[in-house]
Order: structure tokens, then C-alpha cells, then sequence
């Protein structure tokens, strides 16, 4: 599903409003009603997080809380792909067993699709990296979020990767590695 | 509670319905003001003891911005957030310690707990996300500072609460950010939240 994005009419001074003008506005408040947003989460656990940087495997989630927008496949559960071109607001978080013996950390790329007017295929990133200390009881959680920094159009795909010093496992528990995305402007 | 515009208006040509005209423009200022769409932001401005090895709520107590009656202003949940208009939400937040305690585990978190309006879920019925956590930093000499923020994987409904929480390994008192050096205290302690999207 591909969600129309809004369009704004120019309505000038001393013109008649027309009902398509007013339709259009109603039809961009549906649209924030509506807009896609996307939460998937690791609820299986035990993916292997090596220690090479940058890293090249993609944490994949097997379960989503919600997607409003198509963006997560089942045969495709290391990605979220975009339907509906924007920026986009992102939350990750990446967990590893409290019995992790060394630091982990985790970023986000992007990888073009045909969509975008640079050509499919191309890596972007990491943006948005963060970075935890393990501890006995804790265990090691790190979380980030932030602004996309770059426009996304139809078809390209955002991929969590994580790195540790040394080689341990994703774990999921109540709270597992997950990634969301809410679409927040044209 | 906030009005939700669920149902957007149409119009005909020759319209003159001025109901329709209001429900419109109230679908823009609930889109476009966050004085009308949930918003909160939370301060903290008083210490609060730790329990060691325990998830402690925040009691956040200095209300910045409310724009639909959320907060919770006493009692076990003091400066959680009671949610009154349904939907998804985002919450942020950011705590700290106090330097000088013996702190070897620093975690934050978000609870969701159900109330008894929400259909998916049961009372009192709970869910940890957007937690953080993991060795703390030289705690005996410097605060120590969490930022955190996360997607709530639940649609929420009216009674639904929010908490933003802390862990603490040993015994240890929050710190509040009194900004009084780049190093210690530089970020304040607060909880944000608003209202995303409508969900059921």
C-alpha cells in the first residue's frame, strides 16, 4: 500500500473556494490519520553479532508490533522498505544477553531502490549509531533515534547492523532489538 | 479528552454546510497544534533515592506542557503519564544518578500498563520497550546521564499509563541537571510524549 501524499491547495485572495480545494485539505488531514509508521521487533533472538566494522549483516525482526504502510514482509524481515516517500523519523534499540562480555554497538543503513532518482542498490550510512557497555545484571541495551537525515522515496530500505568486540548473540526477552519508523513530512 | 477528527469531512460543489467548514478546520488545528494534539514534557527538580537493583519510576515533578491532561500528580505513579485520548504515541525521556554512588548497572525503560478501557490488553496487564541499559560510567566521580526514547508498541487507550523508569545496581539518588558545568548534569531530566496517529 502506497498512502497518496497530500497536496495543499493555493487558495488567493478574493477566489471562490472550490470543493476539491477543501477536499484536498481533508484529504491531507486523513493522510496524517493515517500515516506510516512501522514497528518490528527480534522475538527470536540468537542472531550472531560479530566484531568486523563496519558491519554487513542486517538484524532481521521476525515479528512486527504494527505497520501501517506495507513496510515489513516476512520473507523480508532484515528491512523496512518505504511505500510512502518522505522524511522519516526512526527508533532503534539493539539487545544482547546480560552474559555478553564485551561492548556492542549498532547503526542504521539505508540502501536505495529503484525508486530513488540516484539509482537502486546504493549503501548509505550508518546514521544514528549507538553504543553500550555490558554489565553482570544489566546486560547490554543501547537505543537511538532520530531524524533520517536523508529524503526516502518508494522502495528504498532501512536495515539495522550491529557490531561487538566481541563475537555474541542478539537475545529476546520482553523488551528484544527492535526498529520503527514514522513517516513525518513530504 | 482530545477530539479526534476520525472522520474527515467532504464537499460538494455549492457546499454551504458551515458544520462541515468547522470540522475541517478543526482537523487542521488538532494536525497542526500540539495546544490540541496530546503532547506532554515533564521535568524533574528534586533528587529521589534509589533502591538498589530495583526499576524505580521517575517522579517526574514539574509539568512544562500537558495539552490533554495526562499527567499524574501524586500517588505510586507520581509523574507518570495517564493516557486520555486513544492512539499510538512516541514517549522520549532522559534520567540521571548522582555521582558517588557505588553504580556498576545504569538502565532506563518505558512500562505501558493496560487499564481497563483497552481493549487488547488485560488490567494491569504491562509492556517494557525503548529500554537501555548497561555499564555505568565512573559514577563515583561524575553523574551519570540516559537519554531514551522509543515507539510504544501498543495502541493506547483512555486509563492506559506510561512510566519512564530507572535501574540502579546499588543504592543511588537521581540527579535532576542542574546545568552548572558541561561534564555534570548537562542534560535535564524530563519525559515527553504525543499522540502519533490513530489506532484501535
Amino acid at each position: 500500500m502506497t498512502l497518496v501524499l497530500p497536496s495543499i491547495p493555493d487558495i488567493p485572495a478574493g477566489s471562490i473556494v472550490t470543493a476539491d480545494q477543501l477536499n484536498d485539505i481533508g484529504s491531507a488531514c486523513t493522510f496524517l490519520l493515517n500515516k506510516p509508521m512501522a514497528l518490528v521487533n527480534d522475538s527470536v533472538g540468537g542472531q550472531s553479532v560479530g566484531t568486523t566494522y563496519p558491519p554487513t549483516a542486517n538484524v532481521s525482526f521476525a515479528s512486527k508490533n504494527y505497520d501501517t504502510d506495507g513496510m515489513w514482509s516476512s520473507s523480508a524481515p532484515t528491512k523496512l522498505t518505504i511505500q510512502t516517500p518522505g522524511f522519516y523519523k526512526v527508533w532503534f534499540t539493539i539487545v544482547c544477553a546480560s552474559g555478553t562480555p564485551a561492548s556492542v554497538g549498532a547503526g542504521l543503513w539505508e540502501t536505495t531502490g529503484a525508486g530513488n532518482p540516484a539509482g537502486s542498490g546504493n549503501v548509505i550510512g550508518p546514521f544514528w549509531g549507538t553504543y553500550a557497555e555490558p554489565q553482570a545484571t544489566t546486560g547490554a541495551r543501547a537505543s537511538c533515534m532520530g531524524l533520517w537525515p536523508v529524503y526516502l522515496y518508494a522502495g528504498d530500505s532501512l536495515s539495522l547492523r550491529a557490531y561487538a568486540a566481541s563475537n555474541t548473540t542478539t537475545t529476546s526477552n520482553t523488551n528484544p532489538s527492535c526498529l520503527g519508523v514514522e513517516w513525518v513530512s513530504v | 479528552m482530545v477530539a479526534i477528527p476520525t472522520t474527515i469531512p467532504t464537499f460538494a460543489d455549492g457546499d454551504t454546510s458551515l458544520a462541515n467548514l468547522e470540522a475541517l478546520a478543526s482537523a487542521v488545528q488538532f494536525f497542526s497544534s500540539c495546544d490540541v494534539r496530546p503532547m506532554w514534557h515533564f521535568y524533574k527538580t528534586a533528587t529521589e533515592s534509589l533502591a538498589a537493583a530495583t526499576w524505580t519510576t521517575v517522579s517526574y515533578n514539574f509539568v512544562a506542557a500537558d495539552s490533554d491532561g495526562v499527567y499524574v500528580p501524586s500517588g505510586t505513579l507520581l509523574g507518570a503519564a495517564q493516557i486520555v485520548t486513544q492512539g499510538y504515541y512516541v514517549t522520549e525521556a532522559c534520567a540521571g544518578i548522582l555521582a558517588g554512588g557505588a553504580v556498576a548497572g545504569f538502565g532506563t525503560r518505558f512500562l505501558a500498563i493496560a487499564g481497563s478501557s483497552n481493549p487488547n490488553h488485560a488490567l494491569a496487564s504491562g509492556i517494557v520497550y525503548g529500554q537501555t541499559a548497561g555499564l555505568a560510567p565512573d559514577t563515583a566521580n561524575q553523574d551519570a546521564q540516559l537519554c531514551f526514547g522509543s515507539l510504544c508498541p501498543w495502541v493506547l487507550y483512555p486509563g492506559d499509563t506510561i512510566q519512564a523508569q530507572v535501574f540502579c545496581t546499588g543504592a543511588v539518588s537521581t540527579s535532576t541537571a542542574s546545568n552548572t558545568s558541561y561534564v555534570k548534569g548537562r542534560f535535564a531530566a524530563n519525559f515527553t510524549g504525543y499522540w502519533q496517529r490513530y489506532g484501535t
